[in-house]
């Protein structure tokens, strides 16, 4: 039986081509996402790690405002089985290369405290005051800074220009991660990093040998006080990995898979069609129908093994890009394990598993084929009813409808409704087929004459197959329109925020981790051209009872220059005398114009400090803003870090030129400094950005779904021969011949992304509007690239399939045995 | 060097046919000419592998022979490029095939006016309705092939050969598949095209009753012209080809 079924792969390995050139794209996808996820989680689960390997306990602030200063290390001191107390202060600093940029992933910027128990000095000295820094030897390596170089760091929005005294090697997860390390003395870190005076973000416990880390734990517990995490190193290092990328690549991958399957049963639908009068010999000659079925399972068996290795191989090339075209990290390389046996297994199963499981429908009508078909010649196409798969569709796609349009309000049931109306969707395309290829028949024969006939009549004559290619297109075409939609709106909505939250010419913001500083307003306020500058500093009050109120701190005088405010009562002439409030926060803490805020003013970094601020206001201010209260920005402590700082040009000044000043006098590679259009761009390019990996991702599964056509087109020009040869003798040109078989190609094509770019939008716009304040956006122009994309798609598809067909002999064409 | 008097529609010169090269090579046809001229009946006889067929296929511009030439109307084939060649099938030759004549998406009628269909234009109705009725289909037009007999579905094929008027029929053993009252009705009719609308009809054919019905017969061997009959009957047919019989069993 495995020699039968080889050898009759190998003879149609013409038709099996495509089926397994999508299997192998899907099996590639999956092994190249996991072996890809695997990597990707060895260095997460590097970077992730907490602590060092030496570190028995770390003890940290449970709250920002805990002190952890020299009294709590002077205790923890005294304790028994410690070998080694390490004060740290810890936080971001960013060091700023030769070309002006901030050096490594400005997520993993490290700023700590030099102790020679962590780093491991290679050249030069430990840094000593506020002037010097050490650096990690990969970002020294990286940026070429060497000991008694001048460079600067910025810690907190402020530019420190410090001298590198030393290059040290340290076992730092940031590290792992591709971050940098900027290590301080221990004095300087503490007042940059630590949120209270003289303390220190964590203190690192060293265990004396043979001393386990609970009982340390254990004893530390025992002298502080509350307000402390007590966690042993062991603890911190266990991370659990994470595996969200692999899982949405997963998703992608079982997109493709979907759709690979519905390929692999139309070619073996189509094989069994080709063979029926084989397999009726077969079966006239004494072969038990199981015996069929068996000898086609065991040919996609084989197909799929074949697949498998093929797939394995290129999903080793996919990880291996992946790996190094999307490091993730950017930390050190972390090298691919080829050879995975959860990647194998996967391999494994989708490939074999999912072609037998695709042929077993097809293998079964191939078994139950009579043996009287073998006598007969020219075997009547068997038109079984679609009559109740039309019915169990259409209960699927009400089903899925009801549902998905309930997910409007109660967005969870759209993962529900969409795969009840996908699944619909394609237990009903046959009907659809029929009813859009009839639709079509009039207009295109007016259109085109008789090939536009014949074009539609072929497409038509099995609606099943139609169908199935349809479906091949359509799935991944309803995901792409369904993200389009989704991810058009939320960039939409971005972007409006961006030009309708203030009114500011130019912006300026951080790169993420961060922060601004206060002082920049300042060294704002001084650069020609700039009429007006307010910072937006978040600040709290603290109302007592656990409740805060969120105030932005603002200038007073400018405000309204900058924010769209619109005042109720009252006036923003007086609020530097006190608090200004939207009518939301008025109704909610039943306050007014001349009733008083009283509570604590807090701020990281800072003391609360007791404030009593009357109402001086009452404003309505669009969603897109939302400040729910203001007051003026002497009320803010001078570490706040003001969220966004806005600038109002002078009259008759261009804001780009404005922009380009403030970088330059600014001078400082963590700000983002944007005109209001550049702000508004920026918004939406982060949707575009993301949106363009998902089509990345997506463009698998239309692959696999072009195929598909090309598949179909391949085998039902074959099986047309016959036609084809009497079409041209009865005065059908070679031109025409292509002409027919391009349009019914087109025509499917179309068909498939018609149904999915509806049902993809229709789920879009059901999961947008099920998202409160986000306006629908449909991107024509992106959907009718889609449908060009297809048309393309079609053309293509019938490229091979139509050059065959135009160049067979007229007589080879009629004498063919086909049937 | 053909002088065509102007009653002659197609003419084959010299034609040969070798299929494969070298050793392998099979001669089909090897020199055959002659001329056929408007209104006549032509049957084409010969024992298996006689190149009977061949030599339809090559004159009517099916297949290209390997040397001589033919001519449709005084154009020579083997100067014409597919697009001109495509024409002259679609204008000028009617075909009829021994089976699979129809295509099954098309209903009769669509079948019927395909090679009109083709070039863009509208069948001229005084003429489909003439046609339609002379092969007796006026109540099957709007039927699909499947729910055709095989007579009916030959006569549709015959119908769709006359509806260009062209010169030329070319029937490539049209009764092969059909009982002998189909084929009487089959051969009636294209004795009709001949005489009634001066077409000239060719008929490869196996079958001396069918062969009856034509104004001549040319009988084929080996490649080669060898006999020609006028005013044929069955019985002179069947007697003439019982004398290839001893040639094939030597």
């Amino acid at each position: 039986m495995p020699r039968n079924a080889i050898r009759s792969v190998l003879a149609h390995k013409a038709r099996f081509l495509l089926s397994a050139a999508a299997v192998v794209l899907s099996v590639a996808f999956v092994v190249g996402t996991l072996l890809y996820g695997d990597a990707v989680t060895t260095s997460f689960n590097r970077a992730q790690a907490r602590a060092q390997s030496d570190v028995a306990v770390k003890v940290e602030p449970d709250l920002r405002s805990t002190k952890l200063d020299d009294d709590v290390v002077a205790r923890l001191r005294g304790l028994p089985g410690v070998a080694q107390v390490r004060p740290i202060a810890d936080g971001y600093a960013f060091l700023v290369t030769k070309s002006g940029e901030v050096a490594g992933r400005p997520e993993r910027a490290g700023g700590t405290s030099f102790d020679p128990g962590r780093h491991r000095l290679g050249a030069g000295q430990a840094p000593v005051g506020e002037d010097q820094v050490a650096l990690d030897e990969l970002t020294a390596s990286r940026t070429g800074y060497r000991a008694g170089d001048r460079v600067r760091v910025i810690v907190n929005g402020v530019v420190h220009p410090v001298e590198v005294t030393g290059v040290f090697a340290a076992d730092d997860p940031r590290l792992a991660a591709g971050g940098s390390l900027v290590a301080f003395d221990l004095r300087t870190a503490s007042e940059r990093f630590s949120p209270t005076p003289g303390g220190y973000t964590a203190v690192d416990l060293i265990a004396a040998p043979g001393v386990g880390q609970e009982s340390i734990a254990k004893s530390v517990r025992g002298v502080l006080p509350p307000g402390f995490a007590v966690e042993t190193g062991n603890s911190l290092n266990t991370v659990r990995g994470d595996d969200k990328l692999t899982s949405i690549l997963l998703l992608f991958a079982g997109v493709a898979l979907f759709v690979a399957v519905f390929l692999v049963a139309n070619t073996f639908t189509m094989l069994a069609t080709a063979r029926a009068r084989e397999n009726a010999l077969l079966r006239a000659v004494g072969a038990s129908r199981r015996h069929v079925l068996r000898s086609v399972l065991a040919e996609a068996v084989v197909l799929g093994l074949v697949a498998t290795v093929l797939g394995y191989a290129l999903g080793i090339g996919v990880a291996a890009v992946l790996n190094s075209a999307f490091s993730v990290l950017n930390g050190p390389e972390v090298p691919l394990r080829v050879f995975g046996l959860g990647a194998l297994g996967a391999a494994l199963g989708v490939g074999v598993g999912v072609t037998t499981v695709a042929a077993y429908v097809p293998a079964r009508r191939a078994a139950a084929v009579p043996p009287i078909a073998a006598l007969r010649t020219g075997l009547a196409p068997t038109t079984k009813s679609l009559r109740r798969r039309n019915i169990l569709g259409a209960v699927l796609f009400l089903l899925g409808a009801a549902v998905t349009a309930a997910a409007i309000d109660s967005q969870d049931l759209i993962y529900l409704g969409a795969p009840l109306l996908m699944l619909g969707l394609i237990v009903l395309t046959p009907w659809l087929a029929a009813g859009f290829t009839k639709v079509l028949r009039g207009p295109l024969t007016r259109l085109r004459g008789m090939p536009g006939t014949l074009a539609v009549e072929n497409a038509r004559r099995n609606p099943r197959r139609t169908a199935a290619t349809a479906t091949t297109l359509m799935i991944g075409l309803s995901v792409c329109a369904a993200v389009t939609v989704g991810i058009s709106s939320a960039a939409a909505k971005d972007e409006d925020d961006a030009r309708t939250g203030d009114n500011a010419d130019v912006q300026i913001t951080t790169i993420p981790f961060s922060d601004l500083s206060s002082g920049t307003v300042a060294d704002v306020a001084k650069v020609p051209g700039v009429r007006a500058v307010s910072p937006l500093t978040p600040v709290a009050i603290d109302l007592g009872e656990r409740r805060f109120l969120s105030v932005t701190a603002v200038d007073a005088a400018s405000v309204r220059d900058f924010l769209p405010l619109t005042v109720r009562k009252g006036s923003l002439d007086d609020l530097d005398k006190g608090i200004a409030v939207s009518t939301a926060t008025a109704d909610r803490y039943d306050l007014g114009v001349g009733s008083q805020v009283t509570g604590a003013m807090r701020s990281v970094g800072a003391q609360d400090k007791p404030v009593t601020l009357p109402v001086v206001a009452t404003y309505d201010v669009p969603e897109s803003s939302g400040q729910a209260a203001l007051v003026p920005v002497r009320l803010a402590p001078d570490t706040a870090s003001p969220q966004t700082i806005l600038v109002k040009a002078a009259a008759g000044q261009d804001p780009v030129q404005l922009r380009e000043r403030l970088q330059k006098s600014l001078d400082n590679p963590v700000l983002t400094v944007r005109t209001k259009a550049e702000a508004a761009e920026a918004a939406s390019s982060a949707a575009q950005s993301f949106l363009t990996i998902l089509y990345a991702l997506l463009s698998v599964s239309v692959l696999i779904g072009a195929l598909g056509v090309v598949n179909t087109m391949t085998m039902s020009t074959v099986e047309r021969v016959r036609e084809i040869g009497l079409l041209r003798a009865v005065g059908l040109s070679r031109k025409l011949v292509r002409s027919v078989l391009r349009l019914e190609s087109v025509v499917i094509a179309l068909l498939g992304a018609g149904l999915g770019l509806l049902a993809g939008t229709g789920l879009g716009v059901v999961g947008v509007l099920s998202q409160d304040g986000i306006p629908v956006v449909v991107a024509w122009g992106q959907l009718g690239v889609f449908v060009v994309l297809t048309v393309v798609i079609g053309v293509l598809a019938s490229f091979g399939p139509a050059r065959t067909a135009s160049r067979t002999p007229i007589l080879t064409a009629i004498h063919a045995d086909t049937e | 060097m053909a002088i065509m008097n102007e009653h002659t529609v197609a003419e084959a010169d010299r034609l040969g046919k070798v299929y494969g090269d070298g050793d392998a090579a099979v001669v089909a046809l090897d020199g055959v000419s002659a001329r056929f001229g408007r209104g006549e009946f032509t049957a084409i006889m010969g024992p298996s592998g006689s190149g009977k067929s061949t030599f339809l296929h090559c004159l009517a511009g099916l297949d290209e022979p390997t040397s001589g030439t033919a001519r449709i109307a005084g154009t020579d084939l083997g100067s014409l490029d597919d697009e001109d060649l495509t024409r002259v099938r679609r204008e000028q030759i009617g075909f009829v095939f021994q089976s699979f004549n129809l295509l099954p998406t098309l209903t009769a009628w669509e079948n019927i006016v395909l090679p009109l269909s083709l070039s863009g234009r509208t069948p001229e109705k005084a003429w489909a309705d003439q046609v339609v009725a002379a092969v007796g289909l006026e109540d099957r037009l709007g039927h699909r092939p499947a729910q055709l007999s095989g007579g009916q579905q030959q006569r549709v094929a015959c119908a769709r050969a006359l509806i260009t008027r062209p010169e030329i029929i070319a029937a490539d053993e049209p009764t092969g598949n059909l009982d002998s009252r189909s084929g009487a009705q089959i051969l009636g009719l294209f004795r009709r095209c001949a005489r009634e609308w001066r077409q000239t009809v060719l008929m490869v054919t196996h079958d001396p009753l069918a062969a009856g019905y034509a104004d001549r017969v040319l009988f084929l061997a080996d490649g080669r012209l060898v006999d020609e009959m006028r005013q044929p009957t069955p019985d002179l047919v069947l007697e003439r080809m019982r004398r290839f019989e001893p040639q094939e069993v030597r």
